[in-house]
């Protein structure tokens, strides 16, 4: 099969021609996101051209040290948009998020490109860097759903908690609603999207492999192993977030410490 | 009295938030078995007493004291076992009754009634069978009220915490709730209450406008 055809840096230009369609409705109905939307894709222009860059070179490159340096910076990215989406303090939250993302990443990416696919060389460029990438991705949404629904209901509901320990509940048995609902909340939509896939949705990276000239059977079981990845990874670093973060939020009592959320 | 045990110790305890003093200098003794009554104008600290003793609020001066064990960390754990608390109010989302009735069973420590059990206590506080099948959303908040008396009597603890058990109860209701708490029951009871009957019904009363403690 042949590769893709690439796209001329002119034909590109032409491509945002389209954008002229979401702007005018933006601008129409002055729901102030006009600005917002133009910086974004100025932003997601500029990130990916820089990116395309820097991973040709890294890909040329191949260094273990370079490609693992490259994951680390992307984990940090992650924390921290994490942390600022779901409004939780970063002093208390970065280590522990930081912390599960990493464990997750490391028990996923090494059983799926050793244990599934087999590589020699664990941090093969080409595979460790996209495969990590789409983890990210998909655990950040997760997680900022899990996570901001977990302190928000335990922010807002300490009383149901209090009721608990005042009742007989070990500290586990009273934050077992809380876990509960996080979890809820954050992969209902997930399962529900893993039910349509292929009926509805063609995912992003089997389209990419088959626009790459991968043939449609080696893209889907790369799919199917990403799903099941990206599912594995996110619910991993969610309940492992809660539990890390759950040590330092208590004091000795089991009581909330102070505020755990911003605007909480 | 004296020589009975005494389930509640506080000496010396004092607490402020942001500088300003709620209690002050508070020292009690109470009896087990006891029928206390708490009460006090808005902000006077009766719902910063109950958390204290129930460890959800630390003091900034003196030591409390649960069934001969000082309320520390390393205590808190055993002490909360054998409490039970009804707070004024609560949301918990469940959909029947029979759960919100049976929330606390759910966990490892409580051993869960049986059906007659049940039914003997809903029966105490006015309440029918039938309610533990119905939507939470259906029932008053009198009868939700009622359901928390309800699962804190089924919880038989040595000391039980009731934050305005009467509030949303008419007279009747609050008479059975009175003859079961004050009378018959024979845990420590400490209510939070500005019900003048409970009050008269209690032996002993807390007014923490003056920190004065008023034995019947």
């Amino acid at each position: 099969m042949n590769t893709a055809i690439d796209i001329l840096w002119s034909d590109l230009a032409l491509g945002f021609i389209l954008l002229v369609i979401p702007f005018y409705i933006l601008w129409y109905y002055r729901t102030g996101l006009l600005k917002p939307a133009v910086i974004s894709v100025i932003r997601m222009t500029i990130q990916l051209l820089l990116i395309g860059l820097y991973l040709e070179y890294i890909f040329i490159l191949n260094n273990m040290w370079v490609n693992l340096a490259w994951v680390l910076i992307m984990v940090i990215i992650a924390t921290v948009t994490t942390v600022k989406r779901s409004d939780l303090y970063p002093r208390l939250y970065l280590i522990p998020v930081f912390v599960s993302l990493a464990i997750s990443l490391i028990i996923v990416d090494v059983y799926f490109l050793g244990f599934v696919i087999k590589l020699d060389n664990l941090f093969e460029a080409i595979y460790l860097i996209p495969i990590t990438g789409m983890l990210l991705g998909n655990c950040i949404r997760t997680n900022i759903i899990g996570l901001s629904s977990y302190y928000n209901k335990l922010q807002k509901e300490q009383i149901l908690y209090k009721y608990a320990l005042a009742n007989g509940a070990k500290k586990k048995e009273a934050l077992f609603p809380y876990m509960r609902n996080s979890l809820k909340t954050s992969f209902a939509p997930t399962i529900a999207t893993m039910a349509v896939v292929g009926l509805i949705s063609l995912p992003g990276m089997m389209t990419g492999q088959i626009l790459g000239g991968s043939s449609p059977s080696v893209a889907i079981k790369y799919q199917i192993m990403l799903m099941i990845t990206i599912f594995v990874s996110s619910i991993m670093t969610v309940v492992l977030t809660i539990f890390i973060s759950n040590k330092f939020i208590f004091d000795s009592y089991h009581n909330l410490r102070t505020k755990i959320i911003i605007d909480g | 009295m004296e020589t009975k045990i005494k389930d509640i110790i506080l000496r010396n305890i004092s607490k402020s938030f942001n500088g300003v003093n709620i209690i002050n200098n508070l020292s009690l003794e109470i009896p087990a078995g006891s029928k206390v009554a708490v009460k006090g104008k808005s902000g006077a600290g009766k719902s910063t007493l109950v958390n204290m003793l129930m460890g959800f609020i630390l003091p900034d001066n003196g030591k409390i004291t649960l069934l001969g064990m000082d309320v520390n960390a390393e205590n808190i754990n055993e002490i909360r076992e054998n409490l039970s608390w009804v707070p004024q109010e609560l949301n918990i989302d469940v959909r029947y009754v029979r759960d919100l009735l049976l929330l606390p069973f759910s966990y490892n420590k409580n051993n869960k009634p049986s059906e007659k059990t049940i039914i003997n206590a809903l029966d105490m506080f006015g309440l029918k069978e039938g309610i533990l099948s119905k939507d939470v959303s259906e029932i008053s908040g009198g009868e939700k009220q009622r359901i928390f008396l309800t699962t804190s009597s089924l919880l038989k603890r040595k000391i039980c915490f009731l934050d305005e058990p009467t509030s949303g109860l008419d007279l009747d209701s609050k008479r059975k709730a009175i003859k079961y708490f004050l009378n018959e029951c024979a845990s420590t009871i400490v209510a939070v209450t500005h019900d003048q009957e409970w009050m008269d019904s209690s032996d002993i009363k807390i007014n923490l406008n003056t920190n004065d403690l008023e034995r019947r």
